[in-house]
């Protein structure tokens, strides 16, 4: 069995043998038909087709994977063919015909185990024998045949057929092409395609530009490139979201070009190709944004470099100034440059990023362009600009004070306040001056060190050493000085101004003018104050009658208000007048304490017109406005109605008192223009004694006109007094009209005319004789004006006294009917009150005619008021006691009053004994005197002080301090100087008393008296030491200083400050030294004695007393 | 009206307490008694109350003080010394200001001083006709008045004289010498301080005579009117209310 088995194992396979080859051949066959038609028809393609390295490389990769496919094919059919024995068996079979499974089934006789149980052995045996008999006569070989072998084998010769014609065909090509299949990388690549959105274009300036690159061959990442100065700098392209516009194969890619100023110029790279350049093209022309300038200012102008920003290059700036300009642009250019207009070469300018620089000197006014040049060539002017050189400016100065033409005050200064800036700097500040007809002198007030652009003096400057006489003037100039280097310091002057040195006589006329206008006003201010009074009252009744409050009533009620509103205004501004006019007269040489004294009562009673009973009539007013009830409305009328008829007779008594001030002040002015035309007179006649040439006698007619001037003035004045003075002192007023006269025609007109022709000639003897009569006449002049103003104070003087007699007098009669009542044992209690109340009605008359006599005299001391208040007080007790049925409170209140009547009236007769006994009407001069009197008393205490001090003169016997005990006599000698001080400090007291609460203001001098108690407690401790001396001197020292201190003393209170000042220096001394050298004339020394303040009582005697030494010296 | 009588008491008994010697010994009146009745407001003081009146009236110590210089100055104004009279007057009213006198003392020296013509003599005529007055004498004082009137007519003093001789023919009962006199003092030609007291003399004496109440009425008036700040007006209105009153009635 094995060997039949065997035996057709073995030719079953190699059957199988047959088989596999066969499916080797079509399997291979096949594969290299496919193969070679692939190839074919790659080859073709490549011929055909532009292929690039990434086709070729597909292309290879194609046929190696039809390659492997075929192959694999090949190996799947070759692994399909029926290699197996059965399958061997099977195909023997049919070779062997009829049954064609008859192998296969001895194939399957031969398993073991198989159907073993249903065939024998043997059988199988014989079955496996004969078929492997069979299959030994089988053609086995025949199974390497297959039907379409050659078919295959023509396919594989038609196809290298195909293959060798194609490759002969392709040429050269053939075989580059096959190398590109072989080696892909030796093919060319694919090229790529890059398209650019917007590409080349003109854009505005600073527009965002979106650029687009479309990228086809690659799909790499494109970078956009921007040309710069340095090279190209890459940006990368993002993948733009949107597609659209892009093409088949395209890729999108974006990015934005922002801001752009500039021109650009752009690529875009990707995949080893490189777009075209493409260039964005601003449109606009560089211009100009701004201009930054920094001027450097000359070391000499001491200012510092200044640095701004401008609109325009516009320069302005002190010549010699380096302008730095930096414009900055809109865009870079290539170049830029300054042209001037006036030519010259062009300035170049640094350039920077969107900036140009340039540096240009400011040397004189002109004008200038800065021309650009941007990259693409194009031309931009900017401008012109105006160049402003500015030339060294003089300096101005500004002189704040005197006023430009200013009156000297008494004590002959004048404080300059002076300011001056420049725009170098200031180094100087001058003063250029000229009295009479003296060469003009110039001073340097102050000289800086350095510079400074303002500067500001305070000057005292000191004009007594001038001489100037009444009327004379002095005219100056400030000047200021710079520092300016360049073309040398310039000095600027002030306008000329001028300080005169007024004449009494022009001070009390200008007042005297500006008092009518006062009493017009007042008059018209007393003439609506009776209209309204009328108005309220017409009011008032209307209002009674008709107990209605209409649209019409109120309003004309409000009209009233407006009226009393307008004159409290109007009584304010002369109030304030009145001010100054004390002020100025407290100021000028003209001093009348008297006067002044008068001038500011005058004001306190307008001032109380104006804060009291007018302001009391409007608040009236204005409640009674507020009140609807006609019947209110009604009382506020009647009270305002009384209170405006008290604001009436204040106003009458005003005006009374202003019309008799003008008069004094006329009198006073008369008065001191003959003085000073007495003086004038005389100086003339000196210079002419003195004058050698004939211009020097021709130069005086100018001066003796001046005085006939003066004297027709004087004669008006005289003419307008007497009118005045006709309803106050009919002697007066003719002594002042026959005065008028001794100017006129008939009187001293003729010598002027004679003397001046006679000086207008140079005819000496015929201008002597008529100088000499004129100085004898106007002395009369003076002297008989003085006597008239004289006589008119004294008449006025015994007016008052004649009042205070009449008041004393009044007080005795109330007083001893006072008295009466005390003796009166049967009168009822009703009648004693009824009595008492008259009495009291008549001491409150008698009162108040008293204060207003207080108002003309300050020798009504306040004891006085005093005593009537009491009596007042004790009346009016004594009133309400009888009344209340007391007899006894009310006798013992009216013995008080009468005490009280009888000491008011002793203390009014002894004033009135004072003031007969005393110089003046108001005492003022008297306490004035008296405080002279104190110093010199103090003056001998201290002197005495001083010779007991240690080192003094009776040093070394007294010693009040170290310890030291005084001898008993030095005790006692203190002692007395204690006493001494004390009755110095009594009377200063008393004089404070007098002047101080009289209505007048004397300057502080209640410290002075505490001084003096300290000084008393030293000396009577038996305490002289430095501090007491010095405490003593600085009592005399106030004592001397305090009649002064009167004058001024409510000017300095009411004094109001000035705008601050940088005060460099406050004196620099006096001018000019060779002006104290000067020799004084006689015109110097009456000028001095014109100036000193005597009172116009004295001051005839003095000017005779000079006149005297003239003569002597004339001799 | 029940409070008085204890507030008089009181104070009565106060000046009995404190000055009562004092008093005593310079008004020998007698004394004040220390109850007094009640007194009514429209009714004259009952009797009793001018003690009271005079002593409150008159004097505290202090009150009296300088009166002997006050009799000194006088006693000088009676001789014919009026320099001494004026100074001691002067003096007087300058040390003694509380004393009543003092009232007197300074119309004594207004007196002087405004009467000093005619070397002195009508004031000398008038200081001695004040001597006869303060003795009792009026006969003697009105002569020498009168002598005055005639030797100097101009005088300063003269309407001093008519008044004092008024003043005497009042006291004597001679209402009408009296208006003759007062009336040349009251005439409107008169610049004198004397005329409002002349006017209401006339009137007094006109209605003390019996005259016609229009005629007082008159001198009153004119008093009123002529010199309204005199300090008699109160009383002299008062007056004539009163008689317009009565007139009506």
């Amino acid at each position: 069995m094995s060997a039949s088995r065997d035996r057709l194992v073995a030719t079953l396979n190699r059957a199988r043998g047959f088989l596999f080859r066969r499916a080797l051949e079509q399997a291979g066959l096949a594969a290299v038909v496919g193969l070679i038609a692939v190839a074919l028809v790659a080859f073709w393609l490549a011929l055909a087709a532009p292929l690039h390295r990434g086709e070729y490389a597909a292309l290879r990769i194609a046929l190696l994977v039809a390659g492997a496919a075929f192959l694999l094919a090949a190996l799947a059919r070759m692994l399909r063919a029926r290699a197996r024995l059965k399958d061997a068996a099977l195909a023997a079979g049919r070779l062997l015909g009829e049954r064609d499974d008859e192998l296969l089934t001895a194939l399957e006789l031969t398993e073991d185990g198989r159907e073993a149980g249903y065939y024998s052995d043997a059988l199988r045996e014989a079955a496996v024998r004969s078929a492997a008999d069979r299959a030994a006569t089988a053609p086995i070989a025949r199974l390497r045949l297959w039907n379409a072998r050659g078919k295959w084998f023509a396919a594989a010769g038609v196809a290298a057929a195909l293959a060798a014609i194609t490759a002969v065909a392709g040429g050269s090509r053939t075989s580059v092409v096959l190398r590109h299949i072989a080696d892909p990388r030796t093919a060319p690549a694919v090229p790529v395609v890059i398209r650019v959105e917007p590409g080349s274009i003109e854009i505005e300036g600073g527009e965002s530009v979106p650029v687009r690159a479309f990228v086809r061959g690659t799909s790499r990442r494109p970078t956009l490139s921007i040309e710069e100065p340095g090279g190209w700098r890459d940006l990368p392209l993002d993948a733009a979201d949107d597609l659209a516009g892009a093409r088949a194969g395209e890729r999108a890619y974006f990015v934005a070009l922002r801001n752009v100023k500039e021109d650009v110029r752009y690529r875009v790279e990707a995949g080893g190709a490189t777009s075209p350049v493409f260039a964005l093209t601003v449109r606009d022309l560089p211009r100009a944004t701004g201009y930054r300038i920094r001027y450097d200012y000359p070391p000499y102008t001491g200012l510092k470099a200044e640095e701004g920003s401008a609109v325009t290059g516009d320069l302005a700036a002190p010549r010699g100034t380096r302008a730095h300009i930096a414009v900055t642009l809109s865009r870079s250019v290539e170049r830029a440059e300054i042209r001037a207009e006036g030519g010259g070469p062009p300035v170049r300018g640094a350039l920077g990023e969107r900036l140009a620089r340039f540096d240009l000197p400011v040397r004189s006014d002109g004008r200038y362009s800065i021309h650009l040049l941007d990259a693409r060539g194009r031309r931009v002017d900017l401008g012109p600009f105006d160049v402003r050189a500015i030339p060294d400016r003089p300096p101005t100065v500004t002189v704040l004070s005197p006023g430009p033409v200013e009156d000297l005050t008494r004590d002959m200064t004048a404080e300059v306040i002076a300011g001056a800036t420049d725009d170098y700097g200031v180094r100087a500040i001058r003063i250029r001056y000229k009295a009479r007809e003296e060469a003009e002198r110039e001073e340097t007030l102050h000289e800086e060190k350095g510079v400074t652009r303002e500067l500001a003096i305070r000057y005292t400057w000191a004009l007594g050493p001038m001489n100037l006489l009444p009327g004379e003037e002095v005219e100056y100039r400030i000047g200021a000085t710079d520092g300016d280097q360049v073309d040398g310091p310039q000095t600027t002057w002030s306008e000329a101004r001028t300080l005169r040195f007024p004449s009494a006589a022009e001070i009390l006329s200008s007042l005297s003018d500006e008092r009518d206008e006062s009493i017009n006003t007042l008059e018209d201010v007393l003439k609506s104050a009776k209209e309204l009074s009328k108005k309220s009252e017409d009011l008032s009744r209307d209002l009674g009658r008709s107990q209605e409050m209409t649209w019409e009533k109120r309003q004309e009620a409000q009209k009233t208000l407006e009226g009393q509103q307008a004159m409290r205004d109007k009584i304010d501004k002369i109030a304030q007048k009145l001010g100054q006019d004390a002020d100025k007269l407290s100021q000028s040489r003209a001093l009348n304490a008297e006067l002044v004294q008068k001038i500011q009562e005058l004001q306190q009673i307008l001032s109380q017109i104006k804060d009291q009973d007018l302001r009391r009539s409007i608040e009236q007013l204005q409640q009674a406005m507020k009140k609807l009830s006609p019947e209110e409305m009604q009382r506020a009328l009647e009270n305002l109605k009384l209170n405006q008829d008290l604001v009436m007779k204040n106003l009458e008594r005003t005006i009374e008192m202003l019309k008799q001030i003008r008069t004094e002040e006329k009198l006073e002015a008369a008065s001191e223009r003959a003085a000073e035309m007495e003086r004038r007179q005389i100086a003339l006649n000196d210079s002419l004694s003195r004058a050698k040439r004939q211009d020097d006698i021709k130069e005086l007619a100018a001066n003796q006109r001046q005085v006939e001037a003066m004297s027709q003035e004087e004669r008006a004045a005289l003419d307008s007094l007497a009118t005045q003075l006709q309803a106050m002192d009919r002697q007066a007023a003719q002594e002042s009209q026959r005065l008028a006269g001794q100017l006129g025609e008939e009187g001293a007109l003729p010598d002027f005319h004679g003397a001046e022709q006679g000086l207008e000639q140079a005819n000496r003897d015929q201008a002597g004789e008529h100088t000499k009569s004129l100085k004898e006449r106007l002395a009369a002049l003076r002297k008989s004006v003085d006597e008239m103003r004289e006589g008119f104070k004294n008449r006025k003087k015994n007016d008052i006294a004649e009042k205070m007699e009449t008041a004393a007098k009044d007080l005795i009669e109330i007083g001893k009917l006072q008295e009466n009542t005390l003796d009166d044992p049967t009168s009822s209690l009703n009648d004693r009150a009824e009595t008492q109340k008259g009495l009291q009605d008549a001491t409150s008359a008698a009162t108040r005619r008293l204060g207003d006599l207080a108002k003309q005299t300050l020798f009504l001391t306040p004891d006085i008021g005093q005593a009537l208040g009491r009596a007042l007080a004790n009346q009016d007790n004594a009133v309400g006691r009888y009344s209340q049925q007391d007899l006894a409170g009310g006798l013992l209140s009216g013995k008080e009053a009468a005490i009280g009547l009888n000491q008011a009236a002793a203390g009014v007769l002894r004033s009135r004994d004072s003031m007969q006994g005393s110089k003046s009407s108001t005492g003022f001069q008297e306490a004035m005197e008296r405080l002279q009197g104190l110093a010199g008393q103090q003056q001998s205490l201290n002197d005495q002080s001083m010779n007991m001090m240690p080192g003094g003169e009776g040093g070394d016997q007294t010693q009040g301090q170290g310890g030291q005990r005084l001898t008993e006599g030095q005790g006692d000698a203190l002692a007395r100087m204690a006493a001494e001080q004390e009755a110095i400090r009594r009377g200063l007291e008393e004089t404070m008393n007098q002047i101080g609460k009289g209505g007048g203001t004397l300057g502080n001098l209640g410290d002075v008296a505490n001084d003096m108690k300290r000084v008393e407690q030293d000396l009577r401790g038996g305490r002289l030491d430095q501090e007491t001396t010095e405490r003593q001197q600085r009592i005399l020292s106030r004592l001397l200083d305090a009649p002064r201190a009167v004058e001024k003393r409510d000017y300095s209170r009411r004094r109001t400050s000035r705008p601050g000042v940088d005060v460099v220096r406050s004196s620099p001394g006096a001018l000019s030294p060779d002006l104290l050298q000067s020799r004084p004339s006689i015109a110097a020394l009456l000028a001095r004695a014109g100036r000193d303040p005597v009172s116009p009582r004295y001051r005839a005697i003095v000017d005779e007393y000079l006149q005297s030494v003239l003569e002597g010296k004339a001799r | 009206m029940s409070r008085s009588p204890a507030i008089l008491a009181l104070l009565a008994a106060a000046f009995v307490a404190t000055g009562a010697g004092t008093i005593e010994s310079r008004t020998p009146s007698g004394r004040t008694p220390l109850a007094l009745p009640p007194v009514s407001r429209d009714a004259p003081l009952p009797d009793g109350y001018g003690d009271l009146v005079r002593r409150i009236g008159q004097r505290g110590p202090a009150d009296t003080l300088g009166d002997g210089l006050y009799a000194q100055a006088e006693a000088a104004f009676r001789a014919g010394d009026f320099d001494a009279a004026t100074k001691r007057y002067q003096e007087f009213t300058q040390k003694f200001i509380r004393n009543l006198r003092m009232n007197g003392a300074l119309e004594r020296i207004l007196l002087i001083r405004g009467g000093r013509d005619f070397d002195d003599e009508p004031l000398r005529l008038y200081a001695r006709a004040e001597a006869f007055r303060a003795e009792e004498k009026p006969d003697s004082a009105a002569l020498l008045l009168r002598k005055g009137l005639e030797r100097y007519p101009g005088a300063a003093l003269r309407y001093h004289f008519r008044m004092a001789l008024a003043e005497i023919a009042r006291d004597r009962g001679d209402h009408a010498a009296a208006l003759e006199q007062a009336i040349a003092v009251a005439d409107s030609s008169v610049k004198s301080r004397l005329s409002p007291y002349a006017l209401k003399m006339a009137g007094d004496e006109t209605l003390a005579m019996g005259g016609p109440p229009q005629r007082a009425m008159g001198y009153y008036q004119a008093l009123l009117e002529r010199y309204p700040d005199s300090p008699l007006v109160a009383g002299v209105r008062a007056q004539v209310l009163a008689m317009r009153k009565r007139m009506q009635l």
